[in-house]
């Protein structure tokens, strides 16, 4: 039986990335969703897409300085704000609902393990999210911070290194 | 002792993993054929320098980096992804890993611009600026801002820098551990300046 096209994913995909063909991050998840559909072909066809997807995967680290590995894990619905300077470590795994901004690093320190995004994780620009780290649902991480220790859930952390600045939700503190 | 110019882009392109698919290999290889084409003399020197300004425009322009001609350079540099800016009167010593969104050179204000042991490593989106110098063996981590001297075998962390000792013990083969993550408590870790 052969693996179905991804068309659905990738119609909600295009639809929450601002039906914008012009929007980088839609890209980055087509390609990501067309190399783990490519493997899982009978062996002479998957060879083949592989190096397509080889191709486009070396043409958007040079041109976009972007790296979203297809062995990496991501849940479902993801959203890549504008998909300039993404680079994921292909051990990753990323919940569902996922919103990672321009310049995220997801990636290794010199710890071994790999960070574990919870669901409905917001990641803000240029943000660095390195080693074995886990980051709980709902948590905001602010732009530009470096999280090297774990982030509780609903926690929202910033600086250099990560630490928490406001615990529970926004929506509950302001009435 | 000037090396020739194939020797220098054979030892790049083994400590780049010897892997034609790494942009920091490219960066590096067009800086280095870049200053050589541009010393020639006479009509080479002219086509040399034409040369030089094509590969350093694209650089720029596709893989978003930049290696100043007068950077001084130490041997085995390796930049993990590229992306990276390095301005002239810089010094960098050798076997020294940067990673991506790195940017090093003066500051703006203060005269001067950074010297950079060996061995030293940088995190991603570190930036060093203004007359500083960053000891053999330290480690700047990811998104720091450095502004200040770092001794040897120092971790520099935040924005600015706050300077850490080592509070781990050295992993194998020289690897960097990263420090505990300084809690409010366990300020004597802390040796700022």
């Amino acid at each position: 039986v052969l693996p179905k096209l991804p068309i659905a994913e990738l119609a909600a995909d295009f639809e929450r990335h601002g039906r914008s063909p012009a929007n980088l991050g839609f890209w980055l998840l087509a390609l990501y969703r067309y190399g783990r559909w490519v493997r899982e072909l009978p062996r002479p066809v998957s060879r083949v897409g592989s190096l397509v997807y080889g191709a486009f995967l070396t043409a958007e680290e040079f041109v976009l300085a972007s790296m979203v590995d297809r062995s990496t894990r991501i849940g479902k619905e993801p959203t890549f704000v504008e998909g300039r300077g993404i680079r994921i470590a292909p051990g990753a795994v990323i919940g569902d609902r996922v919103r990672i901004m321009a310049g995220v690093t997801i990636g290794y320190s010199s710890r071994p393990g790999n960070p574990k995004i919870g669901d409905d994780v917001v990641i803000g620009e240029r943000a660095r999210v390195l080693g074995p780290v886990k980051v709980g649902d709902r948590a905001r991480i602010e732009p530009n911070s470096l999280v090297i220790s774990d982030v509780p859930e609903d926690a929202t952390v910033a600086g250099v290194p990560a630490r928490v600045v406001r615990s529970a939700p926004q929506m509950e503190r302001s009435p | 002792l000037k090396r020739s110019i194939l020797e220098e882009l054979r030892s790049d392109f083994a400590f780049h993993g010897k892997n034609l698919r790494n942009p920091g290999f490219w960066v590096l290889a067009a800086h280095r054929v870049g200053c050589w084409a541009s010393s020639g003399r006479g009509a080479f020197g002219a086509a040399g320098r034409a040369l030089d300004g094509v590969l350093r425009t694209g650089t720029k322009a596709v893989l978003q980096s930049s290696i100043d001609p007068n950077a001084t350079l130490g041997e085995g540099l390796h930049l993990i992804h590229g992306v990276i800016r390095i301005s002239g009167g810089t010094v960098i010593g050798r076997r020294v890993g940067i990673m991506h969104d790195v940017t090093i050179g003066p500051d703006g204000e203060r005269p001067g611009e950074p010297v950079i042991g060996d061995d030293v490593f940088i995190g991603p989106g570190a930036k060093i600026l203004g007359p500083v110098t960053i000891g053999d063996n330290a480690t700047v981590a990811a998104n720091s801002v450095v502004l200040t001297d770092v001794p040897p075998r120092c971790i520099a962390i935040g924005v600015p820098a706050k300077v850490l000792r080592y509070t781990g013990k050295m992993g194998r083969a020289g690897a960097i551990e990263p420090p505990a993550v300084p809690s409010p408590s366990a300020s004597d870790t802390d040796n700022t300046p």
